[in-house]
């Protein structure tokens, strides 16, 4: 089974500050250069879904324009899947400073079992670190077109496989693993995590 | 293929014989070069649904379930045809079949054309379906602009067709996916 890696760096509200989030540093790092290093030995190849494809030329991906702009996080996810090479995706957000290489292998390792392989923690499905597989592309359509953009909205149509946050923690805590970091305050508190003090 | 040219390329079966599916020169040159005779109808490639909604005068309820369930694969639907859909097409049958194909090329074919790209196997009338570009080229060199060229495709059954233009679905061609 091929997998394609897809990092979402779409949508609206990336900035913080006046600069994109995925190129803001931690620890030395673009936080979006540490999310590729995690998932690439992870897939068989990564692509970009971005409508500002001059941030991110540096990456030297192959970057594909967000099919619904106004679809949210589900417009991005789509566009990924439609444009995956690979029988799945694996997608991830590019806000995510501590995407782990295991925990992304675990999940990838998983995408056979169902349309959608996705980590639960708490009542939280991890949408941004999960598997989606070719048969969610006609669901996806279909409420994208009807407007209706929660992301889990179509699950209901696919088989979804959950992996347990407890199969994820002998990597590391999953409340920091799929973090994303949407303010500053988040921004410090990924700072601190990463080690490089308050 | 904007121009009118036809591109070959692999699909999940054979490879295919693609022109610009709206444009009947285009369509009319697929069947010239193949030899095929006008009265059978040729099937297209879409890239999502709104696209079969774009050749299809109605998309049934019952056609949308089997697009979920199916779709990208080897099920091609018989649909109502839209008035704009070529009668070279159509072969007079007011009907078109789609499917949207899980080969990765043929799909990023239609995508970048932006439209429904035709689909018959890549050989002549009385030739075998293609299962590599050597072999579309033994058929087409210098008739066709290009070979899409994929590496061997899975051969097998091709595609099933379905016919969801009358209730219950009835099967046309039984082939690779079980309805």
């Amino acid at each position: 089974m091929r997998i394609t890696g897809v990092i979402q760096a779409g949508g609206k509200s990336t900035r913080m500050g006046g600069e994109p989030k995925a190129l803001m540093r931690l620890a030395g790092r673009r936080i979006i250069e540490r999310v590729l290093d995690a998932i690439e030995p992870a897939v068989d190849e990564v692509l970009l879904v971005t409508n500002t494809p001059e941030l991110y030329a540096f990456l030297r991906l192959p970057m594909v324009p967000d099919a619904y702009p106004e679809g949210g996080s589900l417009g991005g996810i789509f566009t990924g899947l439609k444009a995956a090479p690979g029988d799945a995706v694996f997608t991830v957000a590019c806000d995510m400073p501590f995407v782990h290489a295991d925990v992304a292998r675990f999940v990838v390792s998983r995408a056979a079992e169902g349309d959608v392989v996705i980590p639960r923690v708490g009542d939280q499905l991890e949408t941004m670190h999960a598997v989606y597989g070719k048969a969610c592309l006609v669901p996806m359509e279909e409420r994208l077109r009807a407007g209706r953009l929660k992301i889990v909205g179509f699950f209901d149509r696919v088989r979804v496989v959950e992996i347990a946050a407890s199969e994820i923690a002998a990597w590391g805590d999953p409340a920091v693993v799929f973090m994303n970091v949407n303010t500053p305050d988040e921004l410090l508190r990924a700072r601190v995590l990463a080690g490089e003090g308050a | 293929m904007r121009g009118g040219d036809l591109v070959a390329f692999p699909t999940e079966t054979f490879y295919g014989l693609g022109a610009a599916a709206l444009d009947a020169e285009a369509v009319r040159r697929v069947l010239a070069v193949k030899g095929r005779p006008e009265s059978r109808p040729l099937l297209v490639l879409v890239d999502s649904v709104e696209m079969v909604e774009r050749v299809a005068a109605a998309v049934p309820s019952a056609a949308r379930g089997f697009m979920a369930r199916h779709w990208p694969g080897a099920l091609t639907l018989v649909l109502p045809a839209a008035a704009n859909v070529p009668r070279e097409l159509t072969a007079g049958t007011k009907t078109i079949g789609v499917r949207w194909s899980s080969h990765p090329i043929a799909t990023g074919l239609v995508t970048a054309l932006g439209g429904p790209v035709t689909a018959p196997s890549a050989n002549v009338s009385d030739g075998a379906p293609p299962t590599t570009a050597d072999e579309v080229r033994a058929y087409f060199d210098g008739t066709i602009a290009l070979v899409l060229d994929g590496g061997p495709t899975a051969g097998g059954p091709p595609s099933t067709v379905l016919d969801v233009t009358v209730e219950p679905a009835h099967v046309l061609r039984a082939g690779a996916v079980a309805v």
